[in-house]
């Protein structure tokens, strides 16, 4: 007997289509219920371990993202990282075992055996063997897979929001720091006599010291009267961004104002 | 009768070739999955342990990868039609495509989130010294020259009195200042000079290699150092 099928081609000649109404609606089915799983009962998906790193996402990038900004966060508080928990490793290789190699596994043998099985319909236990397989393997290779797809479309525009995210904050922290540099000096200044350039009780005559009106960071300028001074820095990345401080003689850290304009808000 | 019979022997003959079929395929799968999963695992585990996942994870994509392509190879072949095996291969690239983005992608952000989150520390731990030491060390100038212009105190002598115990290897508890790990010292202090040193125990400077004045390595260190002509800064780490 000739175990040899072509599929190509039906015993009575007919050409067969391999995208059947049935293969779809199962494909469509399969789609809905996955991404059921996925963004319904996502928090359900845990390894009954009992704790809470032992969760096994069909993601395991994410739990190792996740791992290093808790590194970060803990170098953060001033705690060393210890080397990753087993039951975290076993999490992350079970989550790499499952959607790399049980799902595929499982969806391709179940879908090859269904197509070398079709012209033995009769035999309802085969067809029902590798319809299960096929649709458990699917289930997991598609809710691995599904949340790659919109997460790689919007990789570039998240990463670039948070680039800019940060550098408009890092640029604002620089305009801080630069501007509490001038503020010390300007505190300096009402402090020291006037017979070593100072304002001798009074901040009247000050000025921006060169090294310090202009940086990679800014420019700054200062509003002087003899008790009050105001110093504003504007960006020099983000023009339409600025910070002020306003001070009185006790000094920037006693009862000084900050102001932040443009993005800086 | 006959024709009944040769019915009969016909479905049992094909039975069982089915199930020898079934049988084959079954050890086909155990044998696949066994192989992956041995392969995944052991790669997985040749990077030694550390707070790091990545290496691990990206060790064991290597296998992963190469498996689900031979995995691909093998089952994308007759009884499957060639319009369904082009489509398949099409998806795996598309879907690989996407999950290898996602995955690198992740890598990327959470290592740069991590940086951030260390430059950030350091950004912070510098302004906190700063606002630790500028005003303790104002505060003494200011106190020494409202002496007027006979100085019956060294200014020296003045930032002992307004920081009670300040002596070389000390440290001074500025207005404000927390019990936390950033701390000011006095480096050293006479008549006409007090330097004072900012520090932190664990914010990381710009060299690892910086002797801190602490005993640590590489870590955040400014420098203030006051005299009759006011406060001068700066950064060591």
């Amino acid at each position: 007997m000739n175990q040899k099928i072509d599929a190509e081609k039906l015993p009575d000649g007919q050409q067969e289509r391999e995208f059947s109404p049935d293969f779809v609606r199962l494909l469509i089915a399969l789609t809905g219920a996955t991404l059921l799983i996925v963004f319904v009962f996502q928090d359900k998906i845990i390894l009954p371990t009992g704790t809470a790193t032992g969760q096994v996402f069909l993601y395991p990038w994410i739990t190792a993202a996740g791992q290093t900004i808790a590194n970060g966060l803990a170098e953060f508080s001033g705690k060393t990282p210890s080397d990753s928990i087993i039951q975290v490793r076993l999490a992350v290789l079970l989550g790499v075992i499952f959607g790399f190699i049980i799902g595929p596994t499982l969806f391709l043998f179940g879908w090859y055996q269904r197509r070398k099985d079709r012209p033995f319909r009769g035999m309802d236990s085969t067809l029902k063997g590798s319809a299960v397989i096929s649709v458990i393997g699917g289930l997991i290779i598609f809710s691995a897979a599904i949340p790659a797809i919109p997460n790689a479309i919007n990789r570039s525009q998240v990463e670039s929001w948070l680039r800019s995210s940060q550098a408009i904050q890092e640029n604002k922290d620089q305009v801080i720091s630069d501007i509490t540099m001038i503020a010390y000096n300007a505190h300096q200044y009402g402090i020291l006599p006037r017979s070593l350039n100072g304002g001798e009780g009074s901040f009247a005559g000050y000025a921006i010291p060169q090294a310090l009106a202009a940086t990679a960071n800014g420019t700054y300028k200062a509003a002087v009267t003899a008790d009050e001074i105001t110093l504003t820095g504007n960006s020099a990345k983000y023009p339409d961004c600025n910070v002020t401080l306003r001070f009185n003689r006790n000094g920037p850290m006693n009862g000084g104002t900050w102001k932040y304009e443009g993005q800086f808000q | 009768m006959s024709g009944l019979f040769f019915i009969t022997s016909q479905c049992s003959s094909r039975s069982i070739d089915i199930l020898k079929g079934i049988q084959k395929e079954v050890c086909m799968i155990i044998i696949w999955l066994l192989g992956g999963i041995a392969a995944v695992t052991i790669a997985f585990f040749v990077p030694s342990n550390s707070p790091e996942l990545w290496p691990s994870l990206n060790m064991a994509m290597i296998p992963a990868a190469l498996y689900i392509l031979a995995l691909s190879f093998y089952t994308l072949r007759s009884p499957i039609t060639r319009t369904a095996r082009i489509v398949s291969w099409v998806i795996i690239v598309l879907i690989g495509g996407a999950m290898y983005s996602s995955w690198t992608g992740m890598e990327v952000q959470s290592r740069w989130q991590h940086n951030q989150l260390l430059k950030i520390h350091s950004a912070i731990t510098r302004g906190l010294l700063q606002s630790y030491a500028q005003p303790a060390a104002l505060s003494a100038l200011k106190e020494y020259y409202q002496q007027g212009k006979t100085k019956k105190e060294s200014l020296g002598k003045v930032f002992q009195r307004l920081n009670p115990g300040a002596a070389a290897g000390s440290k001074i508890q500025a207005a404000d200042m927390p019990q936390d790990s950033s701390s000011i010292v006095v480096k050293s202090i006479a008549e006409n000079e007090v330097v004072l040193l900012g520090r932190h125990q664990y914010s990381n400077g710009r060299n690892p290699d910086f002797k801190n004045y602490n005993g640590k390595t590489g870590k955040v260190q400014e420098r203030f150092t006051l005299t009759e002509k006011g406060v001068s800064y700066e950064s060591e780490n």
